[in-house]
């Protein structure tokens, strides 16, 4: 038995399409990387290039004029200074406020206005912290203005306390305003956070309000583990963050090498005629038929494991391997809390938890091979099965009994190895797992028994 | 000893038979040559002895072993070659023995260079088969069909592909295997002629049913038709001398229909004439039409 199993892995390795699909397999690696790596060059905001096309037209009313105006100044001081500067962020996204106050109260003439003067001085302040390079007393004077706000009961105890505690953060590990991973992780913290006040029950909360916090808690406890970790991640896109998002990008080429090895290793046998040669050795049917289908499992473990390998080599050397050692980090809805994985373990779980599609899909393949000894056949019939598969997925709640026995809601394991839970009601692990065994056992119990007595005929 | 022993086998596809009560036994040291025009159920015949279709009815025994019951130990001792010479074409010549021989307990290096040895294939053994002609993967298929030292062989069709010097090699490495090995051997063929130099046995069937099985020299004599070429320096005024019916060839051949017994007095007639005999021989392409008189031709239904 262990060696049909040897002849048949032989078999498969040795066929020049088997080569080819794994010089695909890195072309599409390379080509993946390449895009990444070209759109992680393009620059972050462009917000102020749509600022420079507000022409000043004297026919606009005072208002818009005003805004405009408001665009044009911060634009021009912006552009003093580099884009990856602290001072080019902090202009257009903090400065731009006290810009469009001033313009607005000039162009009612309400000079004498508390908010006009207050606005000005700050903005003079911040003018020359500018050219001094100092944004930690920029900070200062935010700090200054928060308490003030505070004072004059614009915000509540709880948002003081969360805009405090952000700013002092920013001190404390010296982030600048400069665009970083760090300050959009500091943004988005005191953001969702803020907004995460005022939730006290979240299970009575309808469907829609649910994604809705579970989408701003995601945010909340990523940004929240980064800054407490100092996670140093300097662009959106890394080998890291490829590695986590994998089946998204390369499932479709590991189904296609599977589905090339599990349609073709029967019918090619009967096409050849070389089904006759294999016969007649001391070996029951059912042995050279459990060869060949252990061969196309071992086959997905191979499939994968070249598509990792050729992400790890071609994504590490466009995008960098530094990013490795930044764990990966998952929001558990079910839980309400974020689970730190290293990356290599995060990426096992997820292959092991698409492992029964894969199997599910590779089995109906090689099913019909062996039957119809067709491969185009048994080919297209993987792709319908998965494309049909996917269909369900839009599905994400339990609107139909029935919905829980479709075998595409059942055959990814990832939510369960993550400790998640599943969109559609009364789906388990158990029970998922009985729906694969199933749906698997009515595939291959046939397929065995019509081998087993199947006339081998002139092809 | 008998080896192989068909016995009343039938094979049907849905309502058409094909075999009929197909019995016969090849023993050890024996060349069978099984005979009969396309269609006629030789190939048929072949599945069913190697397990590779059902057996409708009747029974097929190797070595003692049922191959419906007793499938993985009966099909051990046997080697084949079905239809064509079956190999994976993208591997080389040796690859393709290796597979084979990982199959089986028996086989060591030192076997696999033996038979390599007798494919004759010599360094094109490397090769992938793919670029092998047709007499060369018959050749290899030959070596495959007996690497593990089987003793029965079944020979579909070998001839196929083989040039002259090719089925004389053949030919002599199967009476040597019969001879020396005691191997039980089993050659498919619709051409008699191919056949008739190597045979012991010759076993025809037409349209699924065996319709003959005998020695070859019983199955020469019975169709043998009389039927001789005389050769001599000219054939002018035979007519006179001679009381058989002949056919005018040429100024200097005739073919003559008369008894073998006869030919002795023949000849000292034509010498008591004067006349120069330089050869007389029998008709074989007169013994293929016999033959083929004998099986009517196959009618394919």
């Amino acid at each position: 038995m262990i060696n049909l199993l040897k002849n048949e892995i032989t078999k498969v390795i040795k066929k020049k399409s088997f080569l080819i699909m794994v010089i695909v397999m890195f072309g599409y690696a390379l080509l993946t990387n390449i895009i990444y790596l070209s759109l992680n060059n393009v620059d972050e905001v462009e917000f102020v290039q749509n600022v420079a096309s507000t022409i000043d037209d004297d026919d606009l009313d005072p208002e818009t004029k005003a805004y405009n105006e408001a665009l044009k100044e911060t634009y021009d001081l912006a552009q003093k200074y580099e884009k990856s500067s602290w001072q080019y962020n902090y202009v257009i996204t903090y400065d731009y406020d006290n810009l469009e106050t001033i313009h607005l109260y000039e162009a009612s003439q309400l000079f004498d206005s508390k908010i006009y003067n207050e606005a000005k001085e700050k903005h003079e302040k911040i003018v020359s912290l500018l050219k001094e390079d100092d944004w930690k007393s920029v900070v200062k004077i935010e700090m200054d203005e928060l308490k003030e706000a505070f004072e004059e009961g614009d915000y509540t105890k709880e948002e003081y306390d969360i805009k405090l505690e952000c700013l002092k953060m920013r001190l404390d590990k010296n982030i600048s305003y400069a665009y970083s991973y760090q300050n959009d992780n500091l943004i988005n913290y005191e953001e969702s956070k803020i907004s995460l006040l005022g939730y006290d029950d979240v299970d009575k909360l309808q469907l829609d309000e649910k994604e809705f916090y579970q989408e701003r808690k995601e945010t909340y406890l990523t940004s929240e583990y980064a800054l407490k970790h100092n996670l140093n991640i300097t662009s959106e896109i890394s080998l890291q963050s490829v590695l986590m998002d994998f089946f998204d990008e390369f499932m479709l080429m590991i189904i296609i090498m599977v589905f090339m090895i599990a349609g073709s290793i029967m019918s090619n046998e009967y096409n050849n005629g070389t089904i006759k040669l294999l016969l007649v050795r001391p070996y029951s049917r059912i042995k050279v038929l459990l060869s060949k289908y252990l061969t196309v499992l071992i086959c997905i473990l191979i499939a994968i494991l070249i598509m990792v390998v050729a992400e790890l080599l071609i994504g590490g050397v466009t995008l960098g391997f530094s990013s490795l050692s930044n764990p990966a980090l998952y929001y558990n809805a079910k839980l309400d809390t974020l689970q730190v994985y290293n990356i290599f373990a995060y990426l096992g779980l997820n292959i092991i938890g698409k492992l029964p599609n894969l199997i599910i899909l590779a089995t109906l393949v090689f099913a019909i091979s062996t039957i119809f000894a067709n491969t185009s056949l048994a080919i297209i019939m993987g792709f319908v099965g998965q494309f049909v598969g996917s269909l369900f997925s839009i599905f994400t709640t339990s609107s139909k009994w029935w919905l829980k026995y479709i075998i595409s809601l059942n055959w990814d394991w990832t939510i369960y190895l993550l400790k998640s839970a599943p969109n559609i009601e009364g789906l388990s692990f158990i029970f998922s797992f009985v729906v694969c065994l199933v749906f698997l056992l009515a595939l291959i119990i046939p397929t065995f028994l019509i081998f087993k007595h199947k006339d081998i005929v002139n092809v | 000893m008998s080896i192989l022993k068909c016995e009343k086998l039938c094979k049907s596809f849905g309502k058409k038979g094909v075999l009929k009560n197909v019995t016969f036994e090849v023993n050890e040291g024996d060349i069978l040559g099984f005979i009969g025009p396309n269609g006629a159920g030789k190939t048929t015949t072949i599945k069913l002895i190697l397990g590779l279709q059902k057996i409708s009815s009747g029974s097929v025994t190797i070595n003692g072993l049922d191959i419906k019951k007793d499938f993985v130990k009966a099909i051990e001792r046997v080697g084949a070659i079905v239809e064509n010479p079956d190999l994976y074409m993208y591997l080389t010549g040796r690859e393709n023995l290796k597979m084979i021989a990982r199959l089986y307990h028996n086989i060591d290096a030192k076997r696999i260079d033996e038979v390599i040895a007798i494919s004759g294939l010599g360094n094109r053994i490397d090769d992938n088969v793919s670029k092998y002609s047709l007499g060369m993967r018959q050749r290899l298929g030959i070596a495959a069909a007996i690497i593990h030292r089987p003793n029965l062989l079944i020979l579909d069709e070998p001839t196929n592909g083989l040039d002259p010097e090719g089925i004389r090699e053949l030919r002599d490495l199967l009476t040597k295997l019969a001879r020396e090995e005691k191997m039980a051997i089993l050659v498919s063929s619709h051409n008699l002629s191919e056949l008739e130099s190597f045979c012991n046995q010759i076993c025809i069937i037409k349209n699924g049913v065996i319709i003959d099985k005998t020695s070859l020299t019983d199955l020469k004599k019975e169709v043998s038709n009389s039927q001789y070429i005389l050769e001599l320096d000219h054939i002018d005024g035979l007519k006179d001398i001679i009381d058989y019916s002949y056919e005018e060839i040429s100024s200097t051949q005739i073919s003559i229909n008369i008894e073998r017994e006869k030919i002795p007095d023949l000849i000292k007639t034509l010498i008591a004439n004067d006349y120069l005999l330089y050869q007389i021989v029998e008709d074989k392409a007169s013994l293929e039409d016999a033959f083929l008189r004998k099986t009517g031709g196959n009618i394919i239904d």
